[in-house]
């Protein structure tokens, strides 16, 4: 029997770029029926107001039967580390692995811990706010340097 | 004498709407939600059109028992498996949404509801939506929610269309008001249950809408509403499509795609409208 598995939509932006549900529920589906050969349960969508993720947590509990959970990037964890850990400790108990499909990563067990966590290093606001112009030290700072330019 | 209004006639006819007029919003404000009778000969239309499509999706001929409309319907599922019925859906929702003939059409069953809940200057949702939910079906479930929870405008009202009479599990959960701000307090700022242990606890704080066919249901998508396992043994065929008022605000709190291209059309554009439209666009700052 095809094992089932359920997406996630999550509509805050995944560094700095917003995907519509529709988008990606296409995506997640394509996923599970061509990558994993599972079927597709169905994909709740986040609930944007609230303080803690508590769809992720509803996809988790033992009331859904599913194998496991699809979304589009571990960036859609929860941003406090010790509620991501909730979430990991839940996924372990419940046997329901994390697929994050644009990073290419799975979450099976504790050891998958530090390479998700390591890429949410990148999630930080350094690296995914978009940048239009120099603060002012760095102007001052880059003064030194305005006759190497190619523009 | 005809070019000369009787304004007696007019002022008494004038206040009857007036007391109507105030019925309606007193009910929805109170409620947040109202089961109006709608025009039947059109949901007859709409409901004729889907059975037309299904009919030849699947390609069954109707005959015997399966001649009356309602009885179709409600025993759909003795026609089709479990399996094949996201298929058959997704030809019905096709079929609506190609065009722009059949929103009218459901437009129109809700227009003079609409017009006192929101105004008459609105947007339509772009697609329109159909559920089906058959007998023990443990698939087609939509646990408890809020619209506004994806992203949706807290300015949008649902016109939801049951096909069927709807009743029991055959039907959508509701709460009202009161317990909805409990509840919604409890699934944002709490982290203790989930979605579905919230509904659980709370279960009896929610009540199945009853609905025959031939009305039709105005909600507010604030209020926490969803289905469980349809455990009656007829199904449930029911559209549902969102509307709200055309220069209320779109991105309420997040910005999202809930909104004009992606999730919404202009449906009417009043003419001063387009004119202060036309100034700002002359001379914005």
């Amino acid at each position: 029997m095809k094992k089932k598995f359920a997406g996630y939509i999550n509509l805050k932006n995944l560094n700095g770029v917003l995907y519509p549900s529709s988008m990606q529920n296409i995506m997640m589906k394509d996923y599970v029926q061509n990558v994993l050969k599972g079927t597709f349960y169905l994909s709740p969508t986040e609930v944007l107001q609230a303080k803690y993720p508590i769809t992720l947590r509803t996809l988790l509990g033992k009331e859904t039967k599913i194998d496991g959970i699809v979304m589009l990037s571990s960036f859609y964890l929860p941003k406090e580390y010790n509620i991501r850990e909730q979430i990991y400790s839940e996924s372990i108990k419940t046997k329901k692995k994390l697929y994050f499909i644009l990073d290419e990563m799975i979450f099976k067990n504790k050891l998958d811990k530090a390479k998700i966590e390591e890429f949410l290093f990148f999630k930080n606001n350094f690296f995914t706010e978009t940048r239009t112009k120099l603060n002012k030290n760095e102007e001052t700072f880059m003064k030194k340097f305005k006759k190497i330019s190619f523009v | 004498m005809d070019k000369y209004f009787n304004i007696k006639k007019i002022r008494k006819r004038e206040k009857i709407f007036m007391i109507e007029q105030t019925k309606i919003q007193k009910d929805f404000e109170k409620n947040g939600y109202s089961v109006i009778r709608a025009d039947k000969t059109k949901l007859i239309r709409i409901r004729s059109i889907i059975q037309k499509t299904l009919c030849k999706r699947i390609n069954f001929k109707l005959r015997d028992k399966f001649l009356d409309q309602d009885y179709f319907f409600n025993n759909f599922h003795k026609i089709i498996s479990k399996k094949q019925i996201n298929e058959v859906r997704f030809t019905v929702y096709h079929m609506m949404n190609k065009g722009e003939k059949f929103s009218q059409l459901y437009y129109e069953t809700a227009k003079p509801y609409l017009d006192e809940i929101l105004g008459n200057e609105l947007a339509m949702q772009k697609k329109i939506n159909l559920s089906i939910q058959m007998p023990n079906d443990k698939d087609s479930l939509l646990d408890m929610h809020s619209d506004i929870y994806a992203g949706e405008s807290p300015f949008q009202v649902v016109v939801w269309i049951p096909l069927v009479n709807v009743y029991k599990t055959k039907a959508m959960f509701f709460t009202s008001p009161k317990v909805n701000k409990n509840l919604n307090d409890q699934v944002l700022n709490k982290n203790k249950l989930n979605i579905k242990q919230i509904y659980y606890k709370n279960k009896k704080k929610f009540w199945f809408i009853n609905a025959e066919f031939g009305e039709i249901v105005i909600f507010s998508p604030l209020i926490l509403h969803g289905n469980t396992v349809n455990i009656t043994k007829e199904t449930r065929f029911s559209l549902n499509c969102r509307f709200k008022s055309l220069m209320s605000p779109y991105d309420v709190t997040v910005k999202s795609h809930r909104n004009i291209p992606n999730f919404y059309r202009p449906l009417n554009i009043k003419p001063m409208t387009k004119i202060g439209l036309n100034y700002l666009k002359k001379y914005s700052i």
